[in-house]
């Protein structure tokens, strides 16, 4: 039986390693910190389906950094990968070839390249069929392992690799982020939640609670990337808590659709304080600040949250 | 290195990359301010940073990245970020 209990501080997060140093992640990769947390909650008995991204390149053989297994599928497949091994893994749990405590958990690990754009069909089939899964998608808003090129999963204004700010485009990136959230949601899965490397203890509580339901169960994690987002590296896990200190980022789950907010802060701060620091959003200050991009910023998280507060009765 | 037939890499080979040598900084933990909070070791993206005793925290240097996140996340600034000579 699963750890039901929530813990409440991150003395109760288990000490023990699933994941080994030696990656070939970037220093101060948001990304890996995250893997690492959830690792130890998923456990060593665990397949990771990955499909091509960053964190492809975390095992590459004869080097893995895992004790878990590990299957390589490309850009857009990972979910059916996932698929497979979990008939395949039934099929001999049936035949009596693997007992019931040797079956492993299949996770899916992908970028927002996968998640948001390339893969989203084969995720939605997976959805749909209600597979028993894990998906984790480490969301660093654009391309990040090929150089920072916008994806589906870019924010409004951001600078990307081909999306760059000059005297024709002030702006960066122009359309905004799509809401996976919501897509994954309205097919109605058992579970889904958004997690911060900032916040561990409510990352390890929320795979605690996904353990306890058969079909899909879905995380998207704010993962600050140093070299896509300009940013200095010890700044990753600051970036991280002030995404959900401005509102930019909500941690939240969805339990067969009922959204609930878990870490709503008690005073919003200005998007202003999250976007100054970053050199992805360096042209909105200099040569000329873009007041009316600040005030568009603004007003998309106020309205997110007027919305969130109309529904949940959140006090803001 | 020996490798196996069927291609199986064994749980944490990854370990004999050496990533500390990619470091420009290197933490110094000072072990003197510590008030033994964790979240040096909590918020190492490696998970380099061990618990020798209470209130006495140390890092791999054989993996540290120097990535800096335990000397900015430090409640009491006991870890000191120092350019490191080769």
């Amino acid at each position: 039986m699963p750890e039901l209990l929530p813990i409440k501080s991150i003395k109760d997060i288990s000490t023990d390693e699933n994941l080994f140093p030696g990656t070939p992640a970037c220093a101060g990769c948001g990304g890996l910190l995250t893997l690492r947390h959830c690792l130890k909650v998923l456990g060593e008995k665990t397949i990771i389906v990955n499909a091509a991204g960053c964190f492809t390149l975390l095992s590459i053989y004869p080097f893995t950094p895992f004790k878990n297994s590990w299957l390589y599928t490309a850009m857009a497949c990972a979910p059916a990968g996932a698929q497979g091994v979990r008939d395949a893994l039934d099929i001999l749990i049936r035949k009596g070839r693997l007992s019931p405590e040797e079956d492993l958990k299949v996770v899916v690990l992908t970028g927002d390249g996968a998640a948001y754009d390339i893969g989203l069909s084969s995720t939605s089939g997976a959805l749909h069929r209600n597979l028993d899964f894990y998906y984790i998608c480490s969301d660093n808003e654009a391309y990040g392992n090929t150089g920072f090129q916008w994806s589906g999963a870019t924010p409004f204004a951001s600078k990307t690799g081909t999306t760059p700010a000059g005297r024709i485009n002030q702006t960066g990136a122009e359309l905004s982020k799509k809401n996976l959230f919501e897509i994954w949601r309205s097919h109605n899965p058992p579970y889904i939640a958004t997690t911060s490397p900032a916040h561990p203890v409510d990352l390890v509580n929320k795979f605690k609670k996904a353990e306890q339901y058969k079909g899909p169960k879905l995380f998207i994690n704010l993962s600050p990337c140093p070299p896509g987002w300009s940013t200095d590296p010890s700044h990753s896990v600051r970036f991280a808590k002030l995404a959900v200190d401005t509102g930019i980022w909500a941690l939240k789950e969805a339990i067969y659709g009922d959204v609930k907010h878990t870490v709503v802060p008690g005073k919003f701060k200005p998007v202003e304080e999250y976007l100054k620091e970053q050199g992805r959003f360096a042209h909105l200050f200099k040569p000329v600040r873009q007041e009316e991009i600040f005030k568009k910023i603004q007003e998309m998280v106020d309205q997110y949250w007027n919305e969130v507060q109309s529904r949940e009765s959140i006090k803001k | 290195m020996r490798l196996d037939l069927g291609a199986i890499a064994k749980a944490g080979t990854s370990k004999a990359n050496q990533t500390g040598s990619w470091r420009n900084y290197k933490p110094i933990f000072h072990q003197v301010k510590c008030i033994g909070c964790g979240l040096c070791k909590i918020y190492c993206p490696e998970g380099c940073v061990t618990m020798i005793e209470k209130k006495k925290y140390t890092v791999d240097y054989t993996y540290c990245k120097g990535c800096g996140i335990c000397a900015e996340e430090c409640s009491s600034s006991d870890i000191e970020m120092i350019v490191e000579e080769k």
